[in-house]
Formats: C-alpha cells, structure tokens, sequence
C-alpha cells in the first residue's frame, strides 16, 4: 500500500485542481438545445371590444348598515327608517324624543378644510311609516303623520335629540288606535351635507337609535309621579331616495357604489393564447374618473373582482374566485394571474370578469372608473405576460 | 501517523465524489439518451478503450463475457470517474466538471478457468446538463434554463465458460433501466411573476442479452468478439407543467403520454489483442452501434447515423518475479481511440471524438487486489463543421479486490 501512496497522491492532487474549476455553462447552449423560437417570453395588452361591458346598479337594502346616513351629498339624497319594540301601550306619553348619535358627517368638498368652518343647517322632517320596510318602496311623506320638524346643524359633533308630537306618539303606541306601527322615517331635504349616525349594528346600547318615552303613574296612594322608558331600535336602514337616473351619470364610464350599488360585467378574449401557455403575470389595470366619482374616493380599495363561473344573471350569488385591488395613485390593480392561467388551460370557461364594491350596503359612495369607450391610455387593460410552451422531448 | 493521512486523504476523495457528482454539461449529451459509455473498466480505458479480446484476471468484463473465464478469485471492482470539460463555441468557452460512482461489479469463479459468473451495474448513458438564457422584457428580468439530469443504467448477469482449451465463450443478460429528467423552467427575479416549470420524466426500461468469444489460436494472440442483440426499450413520458411563485404551486398540465417501444440498436464488436514476449499487449478493437436501425413505435427514426469506434492500445505487463521493484510490478499503458457518434448536430453533420489514453495498473496485497488508473485527454466535434468543440479530460479509477471464494479445482 506504501508504494501506491505517490500515485494515491498524483490522483487526489489531479482530481483537486481540476475539480475545483467553477463551472461556467457554455454560453449559447440554451438556444442550441431549446432554439429561439421555442419557449419564448411575451407580453400583451388586452383591451376590452368598445362597449361590451354590461352593468346593473341596484339600490340596496342596507339594514345591515353600521351606518346610518340622513341628508344629501350631491345628487344622492338618503333618509333614515328606525323600527321599535317593545312600545309600551297602556301608557299616556307625556313627551318623547328621538335620539340619534352622532358618528361622522361628509359633504362634497369637505377635503377642503373650510367647508366645516361655516354652519349650514338642514331641516329633518320625521314621520310615522306609512308602510312595512320595503327597500323597492321607501316610506312616503304623510304630514298627517308627521312626528317633528327639527334643524340639524353641520357642526353637530353630539347626540341629536328631536322631539317627537306627544299626541301621535300616543296614538301610535295605542294598539287600538289607527295607526299602524311601521316605524319612523326620517328624511332631510335641501341639506348640503350628510350626518352620519349610529346603527343598531355597533350593539351598543348608548349610541344605537332610541326613544326616550316619558310619562306619568298614579302609584297605590294616588301620587302622580314622572317616570321614563327608553325603548331601543329593533330594525334600522338608511334608504337612498335616488335611483341611477338621478345621478346623471356618465354613460362613457363604469362605476362600483355602495348604497348604489353598481355590478359590471366585461370580458377578454382569450382565444388567440395558446391553451398549453404558461401565465407569468397577468393584472388588470383600472383607471379612475375622479370626476365622476364621490366622496374623495373614500373606499377604493373596496372594490373587488370575481371571475364568473357562470354565466350573470343579476340577483344570482356570485361564485368563481375573488380578488382585491393594490392602489396606486388613480389606478386599481388586480392582480389576476392564476384566474387567468385556469381560463388559458381551459380549466374553467370564460364568463367574464365581475366587478362591484364590497359591503355595498355599507354607506354611499362611487368609483367612476374609464370604459373601454374611452380611449386607449385611460381604458381597462388586461396586461398579460406568458412564456410559450416548448417541444417537451429529448 | 501516515495511516491518519491516507484516511483523511482518502476522506477528501470520498466527499469530494459525493458532493461533485453534478452537471457534465457536455452540450452532446443533451441529444438522445445522453452521453452513452461502453464499459467503465479503468484497465480498458487506459488502453484506448479496447476490451473486446482481453484476457485479464482483474478486468470483469461484461461486455465480453467471455473474457470472466480469465478471473481466478472471486473479485470485486469499483468504478469511479472525474470529467473536467472545456467546450468552446466559435465566440465563446465554457468549463463544466462532473464526479461519480462509475460501476460496481462482482465476479465469481464457480470452476476456476472454467466457469465464472459476473453481476455488475452500470450507467450505460448519462444525461446531465443545465443551461441558462437570460433576458428582459420591459424592465422585468427572467432567465430561462433548460436543466437535464438522469440516465440509463444497465444490471447484467453473465456467466463465462471455456468448454475447450484455448476457446471461451460468455453470456449475459442486461436489464436496463433509467429515469431521465428534463425540466424547461422560467424564472422571473421580481416576485411579482409566477415562474414557469415543464417537467418531462421519462421512466425507461428494457432487456437485451449479450454473447461473447474469445480464441486464443496461438498462445500470444487473442481474437474476441461480441455481440448485444437489439432490444426494445419501453418509454413512458410523463409531463407536469405548472407555475410557481414563493411556496405556492398551481398545477397548468399532469398528463402521461402513451407507452412507446423504442428498438434499440444491436451492437456489436471485433478485436484482437497480442502479447510480445510475456512483456507486452497490443490490442485493437473496433465496435459499431447500429442505429440506422433504431425505430419509433416501429418506425425508423431519422436524424441517426451507426456510431463506429475504434481503440488501439498497448500495455507493459507487470513483472512476475516475486523480488522484482514495485514500479516492475505495475502495468503501464497508453491508447488512441477515434468514434463517429451517433448523434447529429443542430445541423446535421456527424460529430466525431478521438483522443489518447494512459493508464497505469497498481497492484496491492500482493497479487490479489490491483487499482487501475486511466486518464483520457479527447476532443469531441471539430469547430469547423459542429456547433461546438470539447476538449475532455477524463479520470477513471477501479478499484478491484480478490479473494478465493468456493473454487473448485479441476481434478485431472
């Protein structure tokens, strides 16, 4: 074994110094294996065929509102609907208030910071429903009803208290009487700005609608003594008395709202992609129209985006997977690629794509956004970036 | 204290095998079945890769199983290679290394001289490379890599006999089996891009006998032969294509193709080998692949050519005076060796190799156990008509012990 040691050595010093070399693959080989053409990297901009999108706007039944929003933001005009339980009716009402508080308050161009400095007032008009809750058919004005008057102020910050007519209070709570307890409609006309209240949906027993009630006992030795009862809010809404005709809005252009609810469907074409492409990145690029749009684009980022499973019909739940938007200065940006490859290999059919704001019924606003009527630069863009299949053989 | 230093010598050598086993890069072995080798024995390489009519008593020869009768103890041998390979292209060079367990072989003599049986295993191809294009596209860099890994392998059984003097002949049934992997992948540096993988498994599989023979008409001349039947590999592809980005997966495509039978060419080969004066051996061999032959599903493939070889070699036999010096002891060899590949270049002209050899044969424990050492410098395609030249350097080691096992001896 001694004498083998020296070429042991020889060996090991051989395999050391040429092993070691750092591999450096021999440029160009790729291509010569693959070619130029096979496996190529591209990228396309899909635009939408001139006005295929469709879209529905719905007024929505916000009961489930953490918001309840009364007076006018541009063309939008909301009132309120409040339904009680547990009305007591053996009782005379002596007075009774309506108590509302207070969240926050909007108005257009409240970004400028002096729109708050001047106290404008608004007049709230409260009546007894003269209807069940029907978000198709609000309540109608009937000022045989009509509970109170009151002036609401812009620089409100507290609760509101508005005193109701003590007389149709009592006829209201009297089960015997006429009218019937469909609840109270609150509705502000000519307001330049809208206050935001509470909603029973905070569960919060100091700051959800309610009716201080408040009357007087003969106790056991015939004393009159002044009592109270506050009943709370069993069902409440903010109903926008608009419908999408009201809102002279720009045929040109799509839009997501809440309150106003607005849905929209559009679709690519797809058809010239190979079905065995690979789907690199592919985001869809939404351009906003601020002017069109309400409320500073408050909830932008709200928006959401389906892919359709099937083919829409309005009112259908919506299936199929959803994404969110990034944001980036008036651009939304949904980044879409695995819907796309699923829709490139033929996984799932092409329905289209569905747009809409999240919590619709959450308070009011709306996202104008360029249609694909608008002209290039600004329309919907689908940005594509795949690799081309190559030959899969040795 | 000197034992320390071959243990950790021999340390090094172990993993420096284990964690260097990657990429041959050799640009021809990205065509057919890889890069494909004959027979991994350190002592044939070293001689110009000639086997064919060699009679040694530490070369298990499966090629030739005739060769095996040759054997006198029950030996076992180890292979191993280190590849260094230079490639250059008409502008531009490249180096890539490669480190591995070349084959393992076992015979056992079951009548010493007479009858001796071998199993070995082997890689019969290799397919080993990764290549990388990189690229932009607005503002976004990728590269795309074509990475390959795998190869054929081969388990034979053979079985050696010399039913009368001075003639041998052998046998052996070779299973061959292998998983190829090719996998064509995109990767973007942004994380804001899913990255592209194809993935290609081929699972390979088939069977094919080999017989051999070896004259010994005078008592310095060997004449060998041999003969591989063609054989039907069956192939089964199976494809998954699928994007990815961070841990996330998305499946786009998992298919197998159909089985296909592949017939693979028949082999066959001549040679001779001459010893001079007890001190030397000469050998020629030449070996040709048919894979004019070599059919699809039954349909003749194009783009093939028959691959012919061609090995000259020669060896100083080691002296057999037990008192003589270790260098006397030791074999010394040199060869040339020249082969048409199979394979065709992107334009279709054949690529050629040749190159030289040496060798040097160590004995240790006496007779029983040798190492042989082979170094083989060649050139594989010729810039002039092919894509792309390579300059190799190749070194094999075996290393083959003895032992006297269940012989029986001839009774006379």
């Amino acid at each position: 074994m001694k004498k083998i040691s020296p070429f042991f050595n020889l060996a090991l010093l051989i395999i050391l110094i040429i092993g070691c070399g750092k591999n450096r693959p021999l440029p160009g080989s790729y291509e010569r294996i693959i070619g130029t053409n096979e496996g190529a990297i591209a990228d396309t901009i899909l635009v939408l065929e001139t006005g295929s999108e469709n879209y529905y706007s719905k007024l929505m039944n916000t009961s489930t509102s953490s918001e309840l929003l009364l007076g006018s933001y541009e063309q939008y005009n909301s009132g309120i609907f409040l339904q009680f339980t547990d009305l007591p009716d053996s009782i005379q009402i002596n007075s009774a208030e309506l108590v509302l508080s207070m969240k926050s308050r909007t108005a257009p161009g409240d970004a400028d910071s002096t729109f708050w400095d001047i106290q404008r007032l608004a007049t709230v008009n409260a009546f007894l429903a003269d209807t069940l809750w029907d978000e198709n058919s609000p309540p109608q004005k009937n000022f045989d009803l009509q509970l109170s008057s009151f002036t609401i102020y812009s620089d409100s910050t507290n609760n509101i208290t508005i005193p109701l007519d003590s007389g149709l209070v009592n006829q209201w709570i009297d089960t015997l009487s006429t009218i019937h307890d469909y609840g109270i409609w609150l509705e502000c006309s000519h307001a330049e700005f809208i206050q935001i209240y509470y909603s029973l949906d905070t569960f919060d027993a100091t700051i959800v609608p309610k009716i201080n009630l408040y009357y007087t006992i003969i106790d056991s030795q015939g004393v009159a003594i002044d009592t109270n009862k506050v009943v709370y809010v069993r069902e409440d809404a903010f109903v926008l008395l608009n419908n999408e005709q009201d809102l002279n809005l720009d045929p040109d252009l799509f839009y997501i709202g809440k309150g106003l609810a607005f849905h929209n469907i559009f679709k690519f074409n797809f058809d010239f992609i190979d079905t065995l492409t690979h789907i690199n990145r592919a985001f869809l690029e939404l351009k906003i129209n601020q002017s069109y749009s309400i409320r500073n684009l408050a909830g932008m980022s709200d928006a959401i985006l389906y892919r359709l499973s099937e083919e829409w019909i309005e009112g259908n739940e919506i299936t199929g997977s959803s994404y969110s938007p990034t944001v980036s200065d008036s651009l939304l940006i949904f980044d879409i690629t695995p819907t796309i490859q699923t829709i490139i290999d033929k996984k799932y059919d092409n329905f289209g794509f569905f747009v809409k704001s999240t919590n619709e019924g959450e308070t009011i606003s709306r996202i104008a956004f360029y249609s694909s009527k608008s002209n290039f630069e600004l329309q919907p863009k689908l940005h594509v970036y795949y690799s081309l299949p190559t030959k899969q053989e040795f | 204290m000197r034992k320390k230093y071959t243990i950790v010598k021999f340390l090094i050598l172990i993993t420096f095998f284990l964690f260097n086993s990657i990429q041959a890069q050799s640009y021809y072995s990205s065509k057919e079945f890889g890069f494909q080798s004959y027979f991994p024995n350190s002592q044939a390489i070293g001689m110009g890769g000639t086997f064919i009519a060699i009679a040694d008593g530490f070369q298990i020869n499966t090629l030739n199983p005739a060769g095996l009768v040759s054997i006198p103890v029950t030996r076992l041998a180890g292979n191993f290679i280190h590849e260094a390979i230079w490639n250059k292209s008409k502008n531009e060079t490249g180096f890539s290394k490669y480190t591995n367990l070349n084959g393992i072989s076992l015979a056992i003599p079951l009548k010493a001289g007479k009858l001796v049986s071998s199993f070995s295993i082997s890689p019969a191809s290799q397919f080993d490379y990764e290549y990388e294009n990189t690229g932009q596209i607005d503002d976004y860099n990728y590269s795309k890599k074509i990475i390959a890994q795998g190869g054929l392998n081969k388990i034979s059984a053979g079985i050696g006999f010399s039913p009368i003097r001075r003639v041998s002949f052998g046998a052996a049934f070779n299973y061959y089996f292998g998983k190829l992997e090719q996998t064509w992948q995109v990767d973007y540096v942004s994380d804001l891009f899913w990255d592209t993988s194809n993935k290609l498994t081929r699972k390979m599989w088939g069977l094919n006998f080999s017989t051999g023979m070896i004259v010994n008409p005078i008592p310095p001349l060997f004449l060998g032969v041999f003969y591989s039947s063609n054989y039907q590999l069956n192939s089964q592809d199976h494809i998954k294509n699928s994007t990815t980005k961070g841990s996330m997966l998305y499946t786009v495509s998992k298919y197998d193709y159909d089985q296909i039978e592949l017939t693979m060419p028949k082999t066959w080969g001549i040679g001779l080998s001459y010893i001079i004066k007890k001190k030397f051996r000469v050998a020629c061999d030449y070996i040709t692949e048919q894979w004019s032959d070599f059919r699809i599903n039954d349909i003749t493939a194009e783009d093939y050519q028959n691959r012919h070889r061609i090995g000259v070699g020669s060896e100083m036999l080691p002296s057999v005076n037990m008192l003589a010096k270790y260098y006397e002891k030791m074999t010394y060899r040199v060869g040339y060796f020249y082969q048409r590949l199979d394979l065709l270049d992107i334009n279709g002209n054949s690529v050629s190799e040749y190159g030289v050899t040496l060798g040097f044969g160590l004995p240790y424990y006496g007779t029983l156990g040798r190492i042989d050492v082979a170094l083989k410098y060649g050139v594989r395609g010729d810039l002039s008509i092919n894509p792309v030249e390579e300059n190799t350097f190749q070194l094999f080691i075996s290393i083959t012990g003895g032992e006297k096992w269940f012989v029986r001896r001839d009774q006379r």
